[in-house]
């Protein structure tokens, strides 16, 4: 039985996101306000569950959040922040991915994303590179423009299977932290049986070196 | 919170008091805002640089020429009304011992009666009470106004600050002035020597564990100067050192002859308490 995945949503994580972190002036208004919409857009159709994809380290599994953030991994704390934010109070499933995981851990896990019988709509916390300023937490990297470049391509046209090819010892390098996320969404996408019907792009811009896009995608059903 | 005059504030903020003179012979300005042109300047400048209370003062604190009471309205009076007409919300403090003086700035608009030399005149708390305004209680050891410390001796100097701060504070509170409208000042220099003044420095949080709020004025003074070897122009950084241990150990309300570096380092040492948030942070988080 898989799912039907109706929507997805592509967020990146920065700490930055959680207000109370960014102090009294905040540093990424645009970048809340495009997360805010891609929200709304994820929510629209009413889903039965929300499944959000996101990276931790060490052996975080799925299943509940803890209630205390700092048991939670950066990643999901972020996107519970964002679904209460939205005024989401429906059900939320919890899928972290290691963040060193394989291409086939992160086809395992879009599987997993991919089997039951509800209608979903998956949130993935995924950014990009954090090398491409002298300025950047990884410095300047020549590579990391045209990585980066390759993935917004993806997710703007539309192409799941490529999120599935992502070179996962480029992204290390890159710092590159929404690699195993990106990857699981293509996966799930794939095994649900769906195809993008649309993309929305609301955010793409690096303003301290690290590359953050907000995406949405309507699916529909490959077959149709 | 504290409250001065009609204007309020909450308990943790730091507030700077920018001095204003108008007199001609202040030590550290040497009567640069003597000219009442320059003494607007100087208020629309400490303003614009962040002061949330103006402290205008019409006599010197040292021996020199005596000022009438005649005189000292003279000066300050009608400034303190033209001030409050141009800013109606900033707090305007009147730096007088003589009640006379307090009961017409009062009706000028003054919101705090900063009383540096510790009730010498017992009605200035009367004419706090009776305008509902602010009034500074300091302990300048039961000296004289205008006269300079000579072999003061203490057997615990926060001992006296506290006995005489706190029963002025007490008996202005039961002639009427607010409680939260009574500030501490343990008045650095005043009667005490340097080692007294360095003593208060250090034990400040013995004053303000009494619980009401504590001003200090330690801009550019004598006890600084000695410290460091220093004179008048070149006490800058020893101030704002005695500044941030006191704002640390809990003082509200600093008086102070440069605004934007006192606000800089007032900023500072709240937001390493945390009560007050960062300007921005995005080092690690982005």
């Amino acid at each position: 039985m898989t799912r039907a995945l109706v929507s997805a949503a592509v967020c990146p994580h920065p700490p930055l996101l959680l207000r109370e972190l960014g102090g009294g002036h905040d540093s990424v208004p645009a970048l809340r306000t495009a997360c805010g919409t891609a929200l709304d857009r994820l929510l629209c159709d009413s889903p039965d569950t929300v499944v959000v994809v996101g990276r931790a380290s060490g052996t975080w599994r799925v299943g509940e959040l803890p209630a205390e953030a700092e048991e939670t991994p950066g990643s999901l704390h972020v996107a519970r922040r964002l679904l209460s934010e939205a005024g989401w109070t429906g059900r939320v499933e919890w899928q972290a991915i290691a963040a060193n995981a394989d291409a086939a851990s992160c086809d395992l896990a879009g599987a997993e994303v991919a089997t039951g019988d509800e209608r979903v709509a998956l949130l993935v916390m995924a950014d990009g590179s954090a090398s491409r300023t002298p300025k950047a937490p990884g410095y300047f990297d020549e590579r990391a423009e045209a990585f980066d470049a390759s993935v917004v391509q993806a997710l703007e046209r539309g192409e799941p299977e490529a999120l599935r090819r992502l070179d996962s010892a480029l992204a290390e390098e890159l710092l590159m932290q929404g690699r195993p996320a990106l990857h699981v969404l293509g996966a799930a996408v794939h095994h649900a049986g769906r195809a993008v019907a649309g993309t929305e792009v609301h955010y793409v811009d690096d303003p301290y070196g690290v590359l953050y896009y907000v995406v949405t995608w309507t699916l529909r059903p490959v077959s149709a | 919170m504290i409250r001065l005059g009609k204007h309020e504030f909450p308990a943790t903020r730091l507030l700077t008091m920018a001095i204003v003179n108008r007199t001609p012979d202040s030590f550290y300005d040497k009567g640069a805002t003597w000219d009442e042109r320059a003494a607007y300047d100087r208020v629309h400048q400490v303003i614009a640089e962040g002061a949330e209370i103006v402290d205008i003062g019409g006599v010197k604190a040292a021996p020199g020429t005596e000022v009438t009471t005649a005189e000292e309205i003279d000066r300050v009076v009608g400034f303190v009304a033209n001030v409050r007409a141009t800013y109606p919300d900033v707090v305007i403090s009147v730096d007088t011992w003589r009640a006379e003086v307090g009961r017409l700035a009062c009706e000028a608009g003054a919101d705090l009666l900063n009383d540096a030399w510790g009730g010498f005149d017992p009605e200035l708390a009367r004419v706090a009470a009776e305008f509902d305004v602010a009034l500074v209680c300091a302990h300048a050891g039961g000296v004289s106004p205008r006269t300079r410390p000579h072999r003061v001796d203490y057997p615990d100097v926060i001992a006296d600050v506290l006995a005489r701060t706190t029963a002025q504070a007490e008996r202005a509170e039961h002639l009427g002035v607010r409680p939260e409208s009574l500030l501490l000042d343990p008045a650095h220099d005043f009667g005490k020597n340097t080692w007294h003044s360095l003593e208060v420095t250090r034990r400040l949080g013995e004053l303000v564990a009494t619980g009401r709020p504590v001003l200090v004025s330690l801009s550019n003074k004598d006890f600084v100067g000695e410290a460091l070897d220093l004179p008048v122009g070149e006490r800058l950084e020893g101030t704002l050192a005695a500044t941030a241990v006191c704002a640390w150990l809990g003082a509200s309300v600093f008086r102070v002859h440069q605004v934007p570096e006192t606000r800089r380092v007032l900023d500072m040492v709240a937001t390493i308490k945390g009560t007050r948030a960062p300007a921005r942070t995005v080092r690690g988080l982005a």
